[in-house]
């Protein structure tokens, strides 16, 4: 019977490509909108949950939006006096406070470690946001020569990494949290300051301040949830910051997070659905050309049910195919589309673990198999009803 | 063998109207006849083969293959009885259009149960090669004559050994030449045992037989007896 399904396929190939794209594209939507939608999702709880800190606050004259600062790698070579840091500590309500220091990497640095854009200068005397995010927290201080690197930084503990000129060894690699972070490095902040002062190219930034007298951004915990509005109006009052009120921005990104993946959930549904009709569509108009054929193979000594199963076998073959096509179609979408959505949104997105990709790709191959056996479920059960004589007499006339 | 009693058959119309083609049929095939059926398009010769074949229920009547009344048949019995005892030759071949010739002769055996593939494809060769087709086997339907598809339709018919072979204008359609090696290779099998029900309007086919008949007001007729009359008439 098996062969009967595969001379169908095979010969029909006009059909069979037909179908197959209907089903490939409506899989590659369904696996691209659930992984961007869960890769979103997931990007925003970790991230969130992995920035550590209530309010960011950054130098005034940063021209961004606050997601922006707060999941990707920006801002890079812009200061602040670093004694706003006291004056933010001294802040009622304030919990504690950390300063970092950002800088550049000139170029590609070499050794494997070619991602990373950002090198971030942290105190460890008062850090508590790099520690939370390593894997095995370090049972030491982390020494001038040393680096911590993000998920995304292609260097692995133990190598050995320029950057500006200097080596360093990576101690840590930090795990995937779907923001800039994972393409940045961090490393002790005297260190950092004096790399950005020792660098020709960053000379013009230092004819003011020294980079000792400078810092990036303050990281601030508060004593309660409630008063961080309060907190950001007093950080406010600081002359040249902007204080960003991180957990605000986490859940307004998550609202506008949410529209575009349920626009996306419900485009996909109704891509589906025209897939559905379109399939049924299909099946049928193929059981009507291939009446006579029914008729034959009844008539040789095909029960109904024969004749019932060889047409959803047909139609199950057709949507497994059809569906590995379109996961891999949707795979390589869903790159572009990914980078397409985080670069316009500031989205932070972090792609499943294999656990769960396998579970998506075997949801999506069965959401097809399912779709396809439902659109030849009625063709498949007009043709076994038909008496064999009449088939052939309405296949002939047809 | 077969036996038909009485048989009556209709077919429904729009607004509940029925079509009578047959209005009581009686018909005895024993091992090994050759019998023919003759008469115009429409008079329910067609219906008839496909009666006999198990591919249609009558409406009133009886038919009854080796002692036992189709009608009290279960489905998977009257396709098996399609499959091992009945070898059919349609009007037009209908050939399956996707499988090649060789495919084509073997389809009833891959719907059959309980029989070995294998050994039917070394008859489907034999009988490839007996019908002249043995350099068409890997051919598709569209890439044959028409003589040659109605010899693979009949190599198809006899792949599972069948009792008796039903065929609908065999010769239809093919040139007088074409059409007599159709009728040599069919009356050769009936020479082996075979039995043979041919319906045909080609009068110098159907005198072959042993025994004609012509479909008459939903009846059939002995040729002998409708000639007779129409002498009578004549004189």
């Amino acid at each position: 019977m098996f062969i009967l399904v595969l001379r169908n396929i095979q010969r029909r190939p006009f059909h069979t490509a037909l179908t197959v794209f209907i089903v490939a594209v409506a899989v590659a939507a369904l696996f691209a909108s659930i992984w961007l939608g869960q890769g979103l999702e997931r990007g925003l709880e970790l991230g969130a949950k992995r920035l550590g800190a209530d309010i960011v606050v950054l130098p005034e004259q940063i021209e961004a939006k606050p997601e922006q600062m707060l999941f990707t790698g920006f801002p890079l070579n812009i200061y602040m006096d670093k004694s706003l840091y006291k004056d933010i500590l001294a802040i009622p309500g304030v919990k504690q406070a950390t300063p970092q220091f950002f800088t550049r990497t000139a170029g590609a640095m070499c050794c494997g470690l070619v991602s990373a854009g950002r090198v971030v200068g942290f105190d460890p005397d008062t850090d508590f946001i790099v520690g939370p995010w390593m894997k095995v927290v370090l049972d030491r201080p982390l020494t001038k020569n040393e680096i911590i690197v993000g998920s995304e930084v292609q260097a692995r503990a133990g190598d050995d990494v320029l950057v500006r000129g200097e080596l360093f060894e990576v101690v840590e690699r930090l795990e995937p949290t779907g923001t800039g972070i994972d393409g940045s490095a961090f490393i002790l902040m005297a260190t950092a300051r004096r790399l950005a002062a020792e660098s020709p190219d960053l000379k013009h930034l230092w004819r003011e301040k020294s980079p000792d007298k400078l810092i990036s951004a303050v990281l601030v915990q508060v004593e309660s949830p409630d008063k961080v509005s309060s907190i950001v109006q007093d950080i406010s009052k600081l002359p040249g910051v902007n204080a960003v009120p991180a957990l605000q921005v986490v859940q307004e990104t998550r609202q506008r997070m949410r529209t575009v993946t349920v626009l996306l959930y419900a485009l996909t549904g109704v891509l589906w659905l025209v897939s559905l009709v379109s399939l049924l569509g299909r099946f049928v108009g193929l059981v009507v050309e291939r009446k006579t054929e029914i008729g034959i193979l009844r008539s040789l000594g095909a029960m109904r049910w024969s004749v019932f199963r060889l047409i959803l076998l047909e139609a199950g073959f057709l949507a497994l195919v059809s569906g590995l096509i379109g996961l891999v179609l949707g795979w390589f979408a869903s790159r572009y589309v990914v980078g397409w959505v985080t670069a316009g949104t500031n989205f932070p997105f972090l792609s499943l673990p294999f656990a769960d990709m396998s579970v998506l790709f075997l949801w999506c191959l069965l959401a097809a198999v399912v779709t396809v056996l439902l659109s030849a479920l009625f063709p498949a059960y007009y043709s076994a009803s038909l008496d064999p004589a009449r088939a052939i007499a309405q296949g002939e006339l047809e | 063998m077969i036996q038909l009693k009485e048989v009556k058959h209709s077919y429904p119309r729009p607004g509940g109207e029925t079509l009578t083609v047959l209005t009581g049929v009686d018909l005895t095939l024993e091992q090994g006849d050759v019998v023919s059926i003759v008469g115009p398009s429409g008079g329910g010769k067609t219906t008839l083969l496909n009666i006999i074949g198990c591919l249609l229920k009558p409406t009133s009547g009886q038919v009854v293959i080796d002692g036992k009344p189709i009608q009290s048949m279960t489905e998977r019995e009257l396709a098996r009885l399609r499959n091992q005892k009945i070898g059919f030759i349609f009007q037009g071949s209908h050939l399956i259009p996707t499988l090649t010739v060789l495919e084509n002769i073997m389809l009833p055996v891959w719907l059959g149960a309980g029989i070995s593939a294998r050994s039917q494809q070394l008859r489907a060769r034999e009988l490839a090669r007996r019908f002249g087709l043995e350099d068409r086997l890997n051919h598709l339907p569209h890439e044959l004559s028409l003589g040659q598809r109605r010899r693979v339709a009949i190599a198809r018919a006899l792949i599972n050994r069948p009792a008796i072979l039903l065929a609908d204008e065999p010769t239809n359609d093919l040139d007088p030449p074409r059409a007599q090696q159709i009728a040599d290779i069919l009356f050769s099998l009936n020479q082996e045992g075979l039995t043979l029900l041919l319906v045909t309007h080609r009068w110098e086919l159907a005198q072959q037989a042993q025994r004609c008949y012509e479909t008459k007001d939903g009846q059939l007729q002995s040729v002998e007896v409708w000639q007779k009359e129409n002498i009578a008439e004549a004189d």
